[in-house]
């Protein structure tokens, strides 16, 4: 599996309401151990989202840290996507991922997760 | 002299971005048409690329990236490849222009019909890449450029109504005999040349080329803070040349002889002899800076290897792109284009092409992962946000006003 | 216990510059290889680099295969797949991504090593040394 494959692929809730487009794939270094690498990365969960270009400008996700007028933007931008932890992926199709909550019970990313 | 030689990258990129061959003529055409009406447009683009090169200098010191590896990290394959073909095809409309140039520079020492010399022209800007270390270049280029401060002494010789230029500079009047858009048309032109991306492609290559570090970046600021504004004022003595010998005799300007005549004119021929030289380092520099800029572009989307800090065979693809743009310019120059009208189109696309490039930038100089403490300040985001919106504004009407204006004709 | 680093698969490591071991460029990560492990956690197994790989992203259907079939080919090297930076192979992701490989073994090498051999060796000077 490619994360290409992954990227824009559309996420739907348990009551098969449509959630977004996921938009990245948040990686812990926690995994199996990877000789000259050290810890995996393991796959721990994605953001959900519009699915636009703004929402990997990295205001939320990544340092921006600036300017105000264009975080204000992105960040709102950003912020309408929900992260899902790996754990509540119920299945996954080609084009679709099927989740085993409601969307009502994801919160946006928050930074230090 | 040391002290000079290191900020040769700032002047030479700053002369291949404001007094480039369509620039040379640019300049003069609106100060014969507008007078000193534009200057102020002039100072808004040397402030804009002030603001831009910097940050691209500062993100090339600290992290090694230059800009297109940004633009293609941080706007992914499709948006980033949106603006690989545009700046590319921009670099290549404006290298065709500048060969052109460098004939036409030559044509006016030889008396030999420039459009013979173009296959010189071009063979020796690709000698120069293929041969000529990077520091030796740019600072035989930025030097010899410097010889355009001719156009600033014919100025000062003729003794120009200083009040009358400083009026028409500071109450922008559009003349009875121009419309809102052809004066809106020089306008964008004007700023579009300022802030050309081939700069920050050129610059911040250049920067990584000699090997910047973290401890340079008062080097990054003394070529920005000295470069553009000189690009900037040579521009500005072009047009209040011409503001006084042609405007008063409705004369209008679209050739590179009728630029160089006020300062023929103004301090006779050893002056025009100057002159020509830096002419012709001028159009050579903008000559190198574009055709390389086509080769970093390319290899900084692909991530391939790059750079005259290695040698030919180990950066193959880089080289080949450049020598085929090389190729390819002189063909199409070889039909006998005209070279301002070339760069005054590709500057007026570049200026639609803007934000793809600035964008990117202020985004990683603002971004404490890549940046850590060098991160822009307030001041500096809150001018960089002012020209963004600027640039966003330009890209929007740029081509509606060419359509409009047939091209400010 | 120093808490475990994490990362955006796409906002840190898709798109940025790679640099081998001897610190020359050797292309950009063009995708991520992921595999399920027998527990259902999901792993990066590999980084992926090479013109087959981007167009296959940026959905060529047919030029995408071709092309990484065409850099198996043209670069000889020990690994099955050239395109293929298996992540022991990555020593840091920063700014710009270093491995711990040489760049000629890799499938973003083809073209350079054609257009090194074909045209920029027959041209006087490709070996002289910049400075």
């Amino acid at each position: 599996m490619r994360l290409s494959d992954l990227t824009r692929v559309a996420v739907y809730d348990v009551g098969g309401k449509r959630i977004g487009r996921l938009n990245d794939v948040r990686l812990v270094q926690d995994g199996p151990y990877v000789e000259g690498f050290g810890a995996g990365l393991r796959v721990a969960g994605f953001v959900a989202g519009s699915g636009r270009m703004g929402e990997r400008l990295g205001f939320n996700r990544g340092g921006v840290d600036g300017p105000w007028l264009l975080k204000v933007f992105f960040l709102r931008l950003e912020r309408r996507g929900r992260f899902v932890p790996w754990d509540k992926v119920a299945r996954m199709e080609n084009d679709a991922i099927h989740l085993s909550v409601s969307a009502a019970e994801l919160r946006p990313f928050e930074p230090d997760e | 002299m040391k002290k000079i030689l290191s900020i040769t990258l700032g002047i030479l990129t700053a002369i291949g971005g404001f007094v480039d061959i369509g620039d040379l003529v640019a300049n003069a055409a609106t100060g014969a048409r507008f007078k000193m009406a534009l200057a102020g447009v002039v100072l808004i683009g040397v402030l804009g690329i002030i603001v831009y090169a910097e940050m691209s200098g500062r993100v090339a010191a600290i992290t090694g990236r230059p800009v297109f590896d940004l633009v293609r990290e941080r706007l992914g394959p499709n948006a980033g490849g949106a603006n690989l073909i545009a700046s590319f095809i921009i670099n290549l409309l404006t290298l065709c222009a500048e060969l052109g140039g460098v004939a036409l520079a030559l044509s006016m020492i030889a008396s030999v019909n420039y459009i013979l010399l173009i296959p010189v022209a071009a063979f020796l800007v690709w000698i120069v890449i293929w041969k000529m270390p990077f520091e030796r270049m740019e600072e035989m280029f930025g030097l010899l450029g410097l010889m355009l401060i001719t156009f600033l002494v014919a100025l000062f010789h003729l003794h120009p109504p200083w009040h009358e230029l400083l009026h028409s500079a500071s109450h922008p009047a559009i003349p009875k005999n121009e419309t809102p858009f052809t004066f809106a048309y020089y306008a964008i032109a004007l700023f579009g040349a300022a802030m050309t991306p081939y700069e920050v492609f050129f610059f911040s290559s250049g920067a990584v080329e000699e090997k910047w570090t973290v401890d340079d970046l008062n080097l990054n600021r003394a070529n920005v803070y000295i470069g553009f504004p000189l690009g900037g004022l040579l521009s500005l003595s072009i047009m209040a040349l011409t503001t006084v010998v042609f405007a008063p005799r409705m004369i209008s300007v679209d050739t590179l002889p009728q630029v160089a005549l006020p300062v023929a004119l103004s301090v006779g021929k050893v002056g025009l002899g100057l002159l020509i030289i830096g002419i012709f380092a001028a159009t050579f520099g903008a000559a190198l800076e574009t055709a390389m800029s086509s080769g970093y572009c390319v290899a900084q989307y692909f991530g391939w290897q790059w750079g005259k800090f290695v040698k030919p065979r180990e950066a193959a693809r880089f080289h080949v792109v450049m020598l085929a743009a090389i190729v390819a310019t002189t063909l199409f120059a070889l039909t006998g284009v005209d070279p301002v009208k070339v760069t005054e189109y590709s500057i007026v696309l570049s200026a639609a092409a803007l934000p793809l490039t600035y964008f990117p930038i202020l985004l990683i100089s603002n971004d404490r992962h890549y940046m850590g403490d060098h991160v822009n300040g307030r001041v500096l985001n809150f001018l960089a946000s002012i020209y963004m919106v600027i640039i966003a504004v330009v890209a929007v009407v740029t081509i509606p006003l060419m359509i409009i204006t047939k091209a400010g004709a | 216990m120093t808490a475990a680093r994490k990362l955006w698969a796409v906002l840190d490591i898709m798109d940025r510059q790679l640099i081998d071991r001897q610190d020359r460029f050797a292309g950009t990560v063009d995708d991520v290889e992921l595999a399920v492990a027998d527990d259902g956690t999901i792993s990066v197994t590999a980084l992926l680099a090479g013109p087959g790989v981007l167009a296959r992203r940026m959905r060529f259907h047919r030029l995408g295969p071709w092309l990484e079939r065409f850099a198996r080919w043209a670069v000889p090297a020990e690994s099955e797949d050239p395109a293929r930076i298996p992540l022991g192979r990555v020593a840091d992701i920063g700014s710009a991504i270093h491995l711990s490989l040489d760049h000629e073994d890799m499938a973003t090498m083809a073209t350079e090593r054609w257009f090194r051999d074909n045209i920029i060796d027959h041209i006087p000077g490709s070996t002289d040394a910049a400075e």
